[in-house]
């Protein structure tokens, strides 16, 4: 494998009082996009600072393109941020917030103008360049802050949850428009989000953290159909968590306790001996109910009904008291009310095996 | 009919401004009278005054010590009040910082009697003699506080990663100074060195406890009076007053624009 463009090894972070970071790995291919998705306070934001340069590791290393840059000043390292909030220079215009950086490298006059010009193309601002970032909309001035942090052709592109200032039309709309200027530039992207919709839309790669560490990491969708532990897949779309105790092993299968009721899923890790507890996570989307008496499946109690629109989602009381959410299509509920009983039954492929904690 | 319930509230509105500015346009007004007594009715007007109180070497000495101070007192408290300004702000404990925000502004209540005073023992006690840079220093006390004050509130609302934007497009820490924080902090800071200034020129308490043999303006001004009502002093008056508003309004402007941004 060729050598990765962005090496980060062994990363760790302590403020007075409390460690942001635990030993993070992490290895990002050129061209890639890569998103660091998690809750507040994961640590997120400060590996992306130390990965810019703002904050410095207490032990560990960064490598960009091969060349360590740890203790690096920002201005000193091949990577552009781009802030939450803009962080446009108000007293410039947005040509000369965009020029920034390269008059600072000492760009002559005519090929700045020119780089600008392509910048302001690139983002469809092209008739905003004079305008004052108190002029612009928020989501003009993202745009503004993307050029800018582009215009300089860093090697790695940072971004700190540059749309959660703007409303959610406009956010999915700079979503799809943020992917496909990295795809035209080929360019490497880090991207930080707590929001995980963002994050699965965008990514190459989606690197999930939570208390200092990288808990999985793969694209989206693996991350999506397998999650490793109780945290990811609960932070990662909805779903059905249910608890419950390995109790024996039938011919490479495991079966399962959750309550009353008996379950087997595919023994596909080795590591479940009898005796251990677990959370089976199941996606609503992929849960069946069935009216018909004597149906194959958990037996469970309707108890909730909730109109979404493009779906409709059921919850399911089991014997042992666990509601199961299932998303339906609006004409697969017909007729169903609460108090019917129901068979609950999924593909045992969709649901994931994991480990951790219940909430 | 008489509407009572317009006419009180008005003619209560048009005393107090009576009250407030009467004073201030008499002086104005017979600063430019021929008459050498305040005495109605006006004979006729004249620049005379202005003529012989700027002719007089006491009174040019005074107001040029005055402008020597104010100037100083601008330069000197604003370089200080930025600098100290900027060191609060990256105070990361909130206590720590509200505590010393108020600590730097307490001297603007402490009574400047009390200020002078204790400026005029302190001098003595190490041996500097009474004269301008006395004075100087007391003005620079006076006008501090709220150089810090006006700072302070153009940094709480200062955008730092700015800075940080600045530095990560390429820019050493100085020229992040100089291309960002500088020109967006500028007409704060030349807001507050005109504040300075002017609590600078009408200083008087700390400055006649500090200043020894050597005369501003209003410590001038004082002396004459005792000597009885000199129509130059009205002069000398409107001389200040019109360098104080121009201070004053000019402050203010910067200060809004400053805002506005």
């Amino acid at each position: 494998m060729t050598t990765p463009e962005v090496e980060i090894t062994a990363l760790h972070k302590r403020f007075s009082t409390q460690t942001a970071l635990d030993r993070v790995d992490l290895d990002i291919a050129a061209g890639e996009f890569v998103s660091l998705l998690g809750p507040s306070g994961c640590g997120k934001s400060t590996l992306l600072r130390i990965i810019a340069g703002f904050e410095q590791p207490t032990s560990g290393t960064v490598r960009i393109h091969g060349e360590d840059v740890t203790g690096r000043p920002p201005d000193k390292r091949p990577t552009n941020l781009v802030f939450q909030r803009g962080a446009l220079f108000p007293h410039m215009s947005v040509r000369e917030n965009i020029g920034y950086g390269l008059k600072l490298r000492r760009w002559d006059q005519s090929r700045m103008r020119a780089r600008i010009d392509e910048m302001l193309a690139l983002v469809r601002l092209d008739s905003m360049g004079e305008r004052l970032p108190s002029q612009l909309s928020g989501g003009q001035a993202q745009r503004v802050a993307l050029a800018r942090a582009l215009a300089c052709d860093p090697r790695v592109l940072l971004l700190d949850e540059p749309l959660s200032a703007l409303d959610l039309k406009l956010r999915e709309q700079m979503q799809l428009e943020l992917r496909a200027i990295q795809r035209r530039l080929s360019a490497t992207f880090i991207f930080v989000t707590h929001d995980q919709t963002e994050a699965l839309v965008m990514s190459d790669r989606i690197a999930i953290m939570n208390g200092g560490r990288i808990v999985q990491q793969g694209t989206p969708r693996e991350i999506y159909r397998r999650p490793n532990s109780v945290f990811v897949s609960d932070f990662i779309g909805a779903t059905n968590l249910l608890s419950g105790e390995v109790v024996g092993m039938e011919g490479g299968r495991l079966i399962l306790a959750i309550g009353e009721a008996r379950i087997t899923v595919p023994a596909d890790r080795a590591s479940y001996g009898t005796g251990r507890r677990f959370a089976l996570s199941v996606r609503p989307e992929t849960v069946r109910l069935d009216r018909a008496p004597g149906a194959a499946g958990l037996a469970a109690t309707v108890a909730e009904i909730v109109y979404l629109g493009s779906s409709v989602r059921v919850g399911a009381r089991l014997g042992g008291g666990q509601l199961i959410w299932a998303d339906l299509r609006d004409e697969e509920t017909e007729g169903l009310d609460i108090g019917t009983l129901v068979a609950l039954s999924w593909n045992e492929a969709a649901a994931a095996l994991v480990e951790g904690n219940e909430r | 009919m008489v509407r009572w319930n317009r006419v009180l509230p008005a003619g209560f509105v048009t005393l107090v401004v009576l009250y407030l500015y009467a004073p201030i346009a008499v002086i104005v007004i017979f600063s430019f009278t021929t008459s050498p007594r305040l005495s109605m009715p006006i004979e006729g007007f004249t620049l005379d005054w202005y003529v012989s109180a700027l002719s007089n070497p006491l009174i040019a000495t005074a107001l040029r010590n005055s402008l020597v101070l104010a100037a100083t007192s601008a330069v000197l408290s604003g370089v200080m009040g930025v600098a100290f300004s900027f060191g609060l702000v990256a105070v990361r404990r909130a206590w720590l910082r509200s505590t010393l925000l108020a600590g730097s502004l307490l001297p603007a209540i402490v009574p400047l009697l009390v200020i002078g005073i204790a400026l005029a023992v302190l001098f003595r006690a190490v041996g500097m003699p009474q004269g301008l840079l006395n004075a100087a220093i007391g003005h620079m006390i006076v006008s501090l506080p709220f150089v810090v004050l006006t700072m302070n509130a153009r940094l709480e609302s200062f955008d730092f990663s700015t800075l940080e934007a600045a530095r990560d497009l390429g820019a050493s820490a100085w020229q992040a100074f100089r291309d960002i924080t500088f020109p967006l902090i500028r007409p704060s800071v030349i807001g507050a060195m005109l504040l300075a200034a002017a609590l600078s020129l009408d200083e008087f308490v700390v400055t006649w406890f500090n200043i020894g043999n050597q005369q501003s303006v209003p410590v001038l001004v004082w002396g004459l009076m005792r000597r009885g009502v000199d129509p130059s002093i009205n002069a000398i008056a409107t001389i200040l007053l019109a360098l104080l508003v121009c201070l004053v309004v000019a402050s203010n402007r910067l200060g809004r624009r400053n805002g506005a941004s």
